[in-house]
């Protein structure tokens, strides 16, 4: 009998006023793995992010997580149910220290005891604890990304969506933000990876999916999408 | 009187009619911080604590001369009822006639807030023209209204020139407290933090878990309880309300928040205390008929030429 997988999106439709953005998406994501999503601008990655992180709202079809279905769930209610989004821009918040930030990342525990958590994070990114008194939107690009990433984690997810990791980071950081995500997924979370940079993507993915225009045109193993010409023509090309 | 204390008496008026003016300037300014909007009708929420206190000082029977336990009650709850109840009247405004239009342009917002201005205008109208034998002013729904002196005259500096009343004294008492727990709560508590998170990017507020409907319903009550708090400190200092008081305190404190930066806390306590010290001032030197002249050059010369005010940060627009 099969597991229940943490994540199951099934034939969502969404978009913005006429125009639907996603025809029809279905994807899953068990529990442990690194699943990427990759796409070419304007394929409906964010997108897909969006409606899983209640942002924008499904038209048709339906999201579960853990089997539990999420449609009436309001989006400030997911991260309390273990669902974390690091979104595309990082969008912190640029008035507030990184402690603040990090804090908020926390406002659906019930819990006060943040010490273990900002132990972690520091220890995953010690820059940010050099900087925890500075205000978020003095950060240089990759620093922002680090404090996206710990502060989705103060909230404890299952399950960790990542929008675009690598845009406007410096290539040294890039490296070792992928290096924390493999870290995190192998202490027990769960990634759902969206990225242009398709390569890195799926060097550090279990499986993947392609999404083209809306629909989910090809799903495989990572590591055979690498090898796949259509995948290498479209989305890998030497450019 | 010397020049010398002639300033000082004007000093001691200023500040104290500026703390009242930055009081109600939060709440223009906690309001646009989150929301981006300029609520036109917050003075005259402040007008209807105004004459909510007046009706609860007849309820309990206060005048001039009350003393004893029962006076001290009675006074006591001004403070606490107005607050709560123009908290609940913010609230209201919001959840009827802000929250629908959430997504709408920001200028439909703001029609709304004129067309609320008006409708609180009318309620007071109406109020000031009940048949109740309450206010001192009579029945004229539009006379102005007598606030009986609670709070005494008694000069606190001896039997100098300079005067230093019970009553200036109460509105450092209540002012200066208002603001210090305000600023503490904004920068410390994890509801304030909520609050400036939801002003700076909503949907990533949101994607953390905070309910950014509830967290603005939140900032719609603290300011209407701080414009309550402020109508009862002005009832009980100036000693006359009327329905269109409003719109000249209303303008005064938006002016201020202005002056100081609109969105920014600490600009309004000092915009709101200049805006007084400028009307007090004038008053004195040039003369009362100049003094919205004055107030209202102000505001244009700010927006002119720096429109960020004196401790607003300067924002790029959101496209």
């Amino acid at each position: 009998m099969p597991t229940t997988p943490l994540l199951k999106v099934d034939s969502i439709e969404a978009g913005y006023g006429p125009i639907n953005v996603l025809k029809g998406v279905s994807l899953t994501v068990n529990s442990g793995e690194i699943v990427t999503l990759i796409g070419a601008n304007g394929a409906g990655k964010t997108t897909t992010l969006m409606c899983l992180a209640g942002i924008v709202p499904l038209r048709r079809g339906e999201i579960q997580l853990s089997g539990r279905g999420l449609t009436d769930v309001p989006a400030h209610a997911l991260p309390g149910l273990g669902l974390a989004l690091v979104p595309e821009g990082r969008k912190i918040f640029p008035r507030l220290t990184v402690l603040e930030n990090l804090e908020l990342g926390a406002f659906s525990r019930s819990d006060r005891e943040l010490a273990p958590d900002f132990d972690r994070v520091f220890s995953l990114f010690p820059v940010l604890k050099e900087r925890r008194r500075q205000a978020g939107g003095t950060l240089s690009g990759g620093e922002q990304q680090m404090l996206a990433i710990s502060r989705a984690l103060m909230s404890r997810p299952k399950m960790l969506l990542m929008d675009e990791p690598s845009m406007g980071v410096a290539p040294l950081l890039v490296e070792k933000i992928f290096e924390t995500i493999c870290e995190l997924n192998r202490s027990g979370l769960t990634v759902l990876l969206v990225e242009q940079n398709a390569h890195l993507a799926l060097k550090v993915a279990n499986r993947a999916y392609v999404i083209e225009t809306g629909s989910i045109t090809i799903e495989d193993q990572a590591a055979r999408l690498l090898e796949d010409p259509r995948v290498q023509e479209a989305y890998l090309g030497d450019i | 009187m010397n020049d010398t204390e002639v300033l000082v008496q004007q000093l001691i008026t200023g500040l104290c009619n500026g703390m009242i003016i930055a009081l109600i300037a939060l709440g223009y300014t906690l309001v646009y911080g989150i929301i981006e909007l300029i609520n036109f009708a917050h003075g005259d929420l402040v007008m209807l604590g105004a004459f909510m206190a007046l009706t609860l000082v007849a309820f309990f029977d206060l005048n001039g001369a009350s003393s004893g336990p029962a006076a001290w009650v009675g006074l006591a709850s001004l403070f606490v009822i107005v607050p709560a109840f123009c908290a609940g009247v913010n609230w209201l405004a919001d959840r009827l006639a802000y929250r629908p239009l959430r997504s709408a342009p920001k200028l439909s917002v703001l029609v709304s807030a004129i067309g609320l201005s008006f409708i609180f205008v009318n309620l007071g109208l109406f109020w000031g023209g009940l048949p109740l034998e309450l206010f001192g002013g009579g029945n004229a729904a539009a006379a102005p209204k007598d606030f009986p002196g609670l709070i005494g005259n008694t000069n606190l500096l001896g039997a100098g020139n300079v005067q230093f009343t019970y009553k200036d004294l109460l509105v450092v008492l209540i002012t200066l407290p208002a603001m210090g727990l305000l600023t503490y709560w904004v920068k410390f508590t994890t509801m304030g933090k909520a609050m400036r998170a939801v002003a700076q990017n909503p949907t990533a507020a949101r994607l953390m878990g905070i309910n950014a409907d509830r967290v603005i319903s939140i900032t719609f009550m603290v300011g209407g309880a701080l414009g309550g708090l402020a109508s009862v400190v002005y009832a009980l200092y100036n000693n006359t309300i009327y329905f269109q008081m409003g719109y000249r305190i209303g303008m005064d404190a938006f002016t201020a928040a202005v002056l100081g930066g609109i969105g920014s806390l600490p600009g309004a306590m000092l915009g709101g205390i200049l805006i007084g010290l400028v009307r007090a001032l004038t008053d004195q030197y040039i003369a009362t008929m100049w003094t919205n002249v004055m107030v209202f050059s102000i505001l244009i010369l700010v927006i002119i030429f720096r429109p960020s005010g004196l401790m607003g940060a300067k924002v790029k627009d959101k496209v």
